[in-house]
């Protein structure tokens, strides 16, 4: 209570800027929480997904690219033996 | 090879820039530091003067010479001498300045320790390997060597219809602001060793940035414990500077006179005129990712600071404007050289071709297009090392790790940061926006931001360019909460001196363990080099045969990589007409062609590398014609009686070349 009779007797430009910055502060919360959608298998897809359709397939096969989004999602990029012809040579693990 | 002349001339030209412009304000102020303070933080000024005003000189063709820097450093400490000297009749003083150790100097001895860690483990680390590591450092190598000989920092052939990077012939110097370059040049002038040069200042402009950093800190928490600690935790803090040679080592380092400058313009105002000078030095020194960031930090401080003192901060907004507007003796110089569309263009592309550059230029279309555009150029969180992070790559910091911009906290100091902000919040809660809280908020909207640069990749809406190169700001407030965190936290033992030694140990080590070894092991690892060789072994082979030859020797590569000539001590014109005009046609060129354009052009020494030639000629000329030709012209230059193979393997042959 006496908090909230403390902030009621600011002036307005300091309400504005600590409301701004609890604002700011939750926000950061929230999207740290939302983040948890990129890990994992489906986070590393969604990731790749993204990098093909923003700059094309040659882009998003590169090995530093996957790396960058399997790293993103938690996991760590390894190297297939004998892939198939056509599919990547690439695989993201997960513990 | 160490030049004791060249390091003794860096702390000349930075002590007595900084001197000169501190000198007039200290003059009819009524406090004055005290001794180290005073002379260190003239050291961190200096090298923002030493940016603009070498920016400056440029800007009007005065040949960037270490002469010329030399002088005007020692100009005004001369003429204070010689007053000094006068005011005294001319008599020697008779006795000496009386020496006394204060509590404030012990922090400063603190703080100076730290400096020669940090400096010992940087330089030990960039002095592991011959070779400069990556890329980048081999492009500034290319601009260092180009100002020690030419003395200017405006690219030579440039061309100004196509000014994006990797066509000019400088990859890190116009339209990139030359400060970087500059100030190594001048100092390779003195020191011929370019690649010991780079290695030792880069190392010490970062470990200059610790004692910087802890100045900034006190006059900013007006606490010295709270200073000292800030600036340990930002030494182990894995996520800080490591030693990798690029010009954003030298701007983050500047980011802390700025900041000490913004903290005296509230005593004295005319401290807003070296806030300027140090925001103009930002400017001039990487491009403009960096710059926007630092100056949005400033911004924030200005802004949060307005509100909290209930009055326009104007002559702190005035500094960082005016700063702004000083940087313009480079930036308009190359609007007008490139054009603002060919300025625009040489930062993102994507913006140039986009159409914003026409409106931009008066000359197109939609303005809601261009400001989408604008936006979207400014806060693209891309960058080949940027990524989304999780929680464990904030709090498990590792050996392993980028070596340009390293990533992670470490375990105890994002608990002791966690505790440090849960505190601020929840202990000050309204009472936060007061006058004596303020830099407490400050340090918090800045912890907002540079997080959220940070995760720009994380986050569905991005702030900045480049999240990845963001990661040493973050740095700086999480080790001030960490350190606010810290000392609430020992402070709550007040009572019992020996629980809080002990606690003071154990966070000591525990940062060290889970921080401070993890950034170690990343900077004094062995660290991979440029993609141009063709196993990890030949960067180091390179760096033995060069070792054999005298410093500077003119060697000729046959492929277009005279960066690596230049890393390794050696010399080869790449900026010069005629190398480039050979480069072109090099292929087609017979044996007698090249010994006599070698001859022609003062080669000692050439090289081979059949790898490399054929990666990069085929780059060229296409990987038929090269299949076809190059065979041939190695027959013709191994078979050459003009050139003498004084190294050879399966791979390497390096040639003398016959007069």
């Amino acid at each position: 209570m006496n908090d909230l009779s403390q902030f009621r007797n600011l002036k307005l430009a300091p309400k504005i800027l600590l409301g701004s910055l609890y604002f700011l502060m939750i926000l950061m919360i929230i999207f740290s929480l939302l983040a948890a959608w990129n890990t994992g298998e489906k986070g590393y897809k969604q990731c790749v997904q993204k990098k093909c359709d923003q700059k094309g397939e040659q882009f998003c096969s590169k090995a530093r690219e996957l790396a960058n989004c399997c790293s993103g999602a938690g996991g760590t990029l390894s190297t297939v033996n004998n892939p198939n012809p056509g599919e990547s040579p690439y695989t993201c693990l997960f513990n | 090879m160490i030049s004791v002349i060249t390091i003794l001339l860096f702390f000349i030209y930075l002590w007595g820039l900084g001197f000169s412009l501190t000198y007039f304000i200290y003059l009819k102020s009524a406090t004055k530091p005290d001794f180290f303070e005073r002379h260190i933080m003239d050291l961190g000024i200096g090298l923002g003067v030493f940016a603009i005003l070498s920016v400056i000189i440029n800007f009007f063709r005065i040949p960037l010479d270490w002469r010329l820097f030399l002088v005007l450093s020692l100009a005004v400490p001369a003429y204070v001498c010689f007053k000094d000297f006068k005011d005294r009749g001319f008599k020697l003083p008779t006795t000496l300045p009386k020496l006394s150790l204060t509590k404030s100097d012990i922090y400063v001895l603190a703080v100076l320790l730290i400096f020669v860690v940090s400096f010992y483990i940087y330089a030990s680390g960039a002095f592991a390997y011959p070779y400069l590591e990556d890329e980048d450092p081999w492009g500034h190598s290319m601009g260092v060597k180009y100002v020690a000989l030419d003395k200017d920092a405006y690219d030579p052939i440039g061309d100004v219809n196509n000014p994006q990077r990797g066509n000019s012939v400088l990859s890190f110097m116009d339209p990139y602001p030359p400060a970087y370059d500059i100030l190594m040049g001048v100092l390779h002038q003195t020191s011929p060793d370019l690649n010991w040069t780079l290695k030792f200042f880069n190392a010490l402009l970062i470990s200059l940035g610790f004692l910087f950093f802890y100045f900034f800190v006190n006059s900013f928490v007006q606490n010295k414990t709270k200073a000292l600690v800030a600036t340990f935790f930002l030494a182990v803090i894995p996520s800080y500077l490591s030693h990798f040679i690029w010009a954003h080592g030298m701007t983050i380092t500047l980011l802390f006179p700025a900041l000490y400058a913004f903290n005296k313009t509230f005593d004295e105002r005319k401290w807003a005129m070296i806030l300027a000078v140090m925001v103009a030095g930002i400017w001039v020194t990487q491009n403009l990712s960096q710059p926007i960031k630092l100056t949005t930090m400033l911004l924030i401080y200005a802004i949060v600071a307005s509100v909290i003192h209930h009055r326009f901060l104007k002559y702190h907004f005035a500094g960082i404007v005016g700063g702004m507007i000083l940087c313009q003796f480079w930036w308009m110089a190359m609007v007008q050289k490139y054009s603002l569309k060919g300025f625009v263009g040489a930062w993102d592309q994507t913006l140039a071709n986009s159409g914003s550059a026409d409106v931009v230029a008066g000359t197109s279309y939609n303005l809601l297009n261009t400001f989408f555009s604008l936006l979207g150029s400014l806060t693209n969180p891309g960058g080949s090392g940027s990524r989304a992070y999780t929680f464990g790559d904030f709090f498990v910091a590792k050996s392993n790790n980028m070596i340009n911009a390293p990533i992670g906290i470490g375990m105890v100091l994002t608990l002791l940061a966690l505790f440090g902000l849960a505190y601020l919040v929840f202990k000050y809660r309204s009472a936060l926006v007061s006058q004596e809280n303020c830099w407490r908020v400050v340090v918090l909207f800045w912890l907002v931001y540079t997080f959220w640069v940070v995760n720009g990749m994380t986050f569905p809406i991005s702030i900045a360019r480049d999240a990845f190169r963001s990661w040493f700001l973050l740095a700086i407030p999480v080790s001030i909460i960490a350190a606010e965190g810290t000392y609430v936290f020992i402070n709550t033992f007040r009572k019992n001196k020996l629980v809080q030694v002990f606690l003071t140990v154990l966070i000591v080590v525990g940062v060290i363990l889970t921080s401070g070894v993890h950034k170690y092991e990343a900077n004094t690892s062995i660290w991979p080099t440029s993609g141009s060789f063709s196993n990890m072994q030949e960067p180091f082979l390179y760096g033995e045969i060069f070792k054999q030859l005298p410093l500077n020797s003119k060697v000729f590569l046959y492929a277009p990589r005279d960066k690596l000539v230049i890393g390794y001590n050696m010399f080869s014109c790449d900026w010069c007409q005629e190398v480039k005009d050979f480069r072109n046609d090099i292929i087609h060129k017979n044996h007698e062609e090249l010994h006599s354009f070698l001859i022609r052009n003062g080669y000692e020494y050439f090289m081979i590398n059949k790898n490399m030639d054929y990666k990069y000629l085929s780059d060229k000329f296409g990987e038929e014609e090269v299949k076809a030709i190059l065979p041939v012209r190695y027959q013709e230059i191994l078979t050459s009686t003009r050139l003498t193979p004084i190294y050879s393997n399966e791979n390497v042959v390096l040639f003398k070349v016959a007069k």
